[in-house]
């Protein structure tokens, strides 16, 4: 007879794997991305318990928003350019499931850029085109009727407008992250950053300003999440292997892009919640590098969008 | 006594699932409680299981001449998730305990730079929970 240390140890091994069958629901075949332990063997000086550090979601979702990056470009000052845009009909022509989510993604960052510029009509254009993607895609909840409606209500007001798109992207990206879903979700990330930054690249040819080029080179370390923390977990499902490849070769040209840091102590304002940070990021990156990035987005993304 | 095991292990399934599905809602709890249409989220969630003093851990590039805000939530109160932000290097830029616990916290950035974010639950008040970290940014 066993005794009860043993049994007790049996509960033990009992409750660990409940605790991993629950933390693995949605479906995900993958390695659990919410209960991995960090590299403990790294050295970190201010790390405050390095033993139990556990990466949110793989770190998926350290991806830029689309519209903050339009919103930049358009707060530079940078003329509304339909020409950049993806046409809000072609979503017909996206049949399997990897270019739906990507230009999902896609539709998101022009949406954004459309409601930026208060370009009214052709925001609906998108949401439409959006909301016809969710469905095929199954996450039709985040541009329901309701979501839609809101949308047409608040055409002249700019921020209700942006504020009701993100967050209905936001709401798709909750259900994709509890459901078998995942790597579509990781797909619409992928499609509404390269058009983002595709908007950047097309100004920078323009004017290839010091924001510009922070705001590219800075993307070094999106791209690094988006293959390491992200798109490497789906390699099992169709299509994502080939999106994976085609980043990669992106990254080889953000590898000559050098950052620098240095450490200037932040401000706090206690009473408006407020915590300035000063701290400096320098960006360094040819002329030579800048275009092959922006080329290398532009051929990506007109294969994205390509029927 | 196998049926114990079988009973136990169940219960604990079922708690752990009622928790995964919490999560689900405690992302809408905290952009409606911490976001205004001043803030608009940067359409994404993030979120981990946490039990003890697990800490959770994420980069994002925060860029020069937004302010953002950093809203943490757990449950259905305010506060009761702590989160920090620390530059490359782990230099520590804020941290919500020396700010009573506030449920969120506005960032002015100067200069375009790359975050951790990192978030625990206060001991407190849980020993497990879904740990969830929004970010908007001003228009």
């Amino acid at each position: 007879m066993r005794s009860f240390k043993s049994r007790l140890k049996g509960m033990r091994v009992l409750l660990v794997i409940s605790v991993i069958l629950t933390a693995c629901s949605g479906g995900d075949t993958d390695t659990n991305p919410e209960i991995q332990p960090e590299d403990t063997t790294k050295s970190e000086t201010n790390e405050v318990n390095p033993l139990n550090v556990v990466p949110v979601g793989g770190a998926m979702f350290s991806v830029p928003s689309p519209i903050q990056l339009g919103s930049i470009i358009q707060k530079s000052g940078a003329p509304y350019n339909a020409d950049i845009l993806n046409n809000p009909k072609s979503y017909e022509g996206y049949v399997d499931l990897v270019s739906q989510s990507l230009n999902l993604g896609v539709y998101g960052a022009d949406l954004g850029y459309c409601a930026l510029y208060d370009k009214q009509q052709e925001s609906i254009g998108y949401i439409r085109s959006a909301q016809k993607l969710s469905d095929i895609l199954g996450i039709s909840d985040a541009f329901d009727v309701e979501t839609i409606q809101s949308v047409e209500r608040n055409l002249d007001n700019k921020d209700s407008l942006l504020y009701i798109i993100s967050n209905s992207y936001r709401k798709a990206d909750d259900y994709l992250q509890t459901s078998d879903l995942k790597h579509i979700g990781a797909l619409i990330i992928v499609g509404g950053w390269i058009e983002s930054v595709h908007f950047a690249g097309i100004l920078g040819k323009e004017n290839k300003s010091a924001e510009v080029v922070d705001m590219i080179g800075m993307q070094k370390h999106t791209i690094n999440t988006m293959l390491d923390k992200m798109l490497e977990r789906y390699f099992n499902e169709p299509g994502v292997e080939e999106v994976y490849n085609d980043l990669d070769d992106i990254r080889t040209s953000f590898n000559k892009v050098n950052i620098n840091y240095e450490y200037i102590a932040p401000e706090t304002n206690k009473d408006k919640k407020t915590t300035t940070l000063k701290s400096k990021a320098t960006v360094e990156m040819s002329d030579e590098v800048f275009y092959e990035i922006v080329e290398k987005i532009n051929t990506i993304r007109t294969k994205i969008i390509t029927i | 006594m196998k049926k114990t095991y079988a009973f136990i292990a169940l219960l604990t399934t079922i708690g752990l699932y009622r928790l995964n599905a919490q999560c689900d809602t405690i992302a809408n709890f905290c952009h409606q409680n911490n976001f205004s249409v001043e803030y608009v989220s940067d359409g994404q969630n993030y979120r981990a299981f946490l039990f003890g003093d697990q800490e959770a851990e994420f980069e994002t590039t925060f860029f020069g001449g937004v302010t953002y805000r950093i809203a943490a939530c757990t449950g259905f109160s305010q506060g009761d998730l702590i989160f920090s932000v620390k530059d490359q290097d782990n230099n520590v830029l804020f941290d919500s305990i020396e700010q009573q616990n506030s449920p969120y916290w506005n960032f002015k950035v100067e200069n375009t730079i790359t975050v951790k974010i990192s978030a625990k639950l206060d001991d407190l008040e849980n020993t497990s929970g879904c740990a969830t970290i929004l970010i908007g940014f001003k228009q």
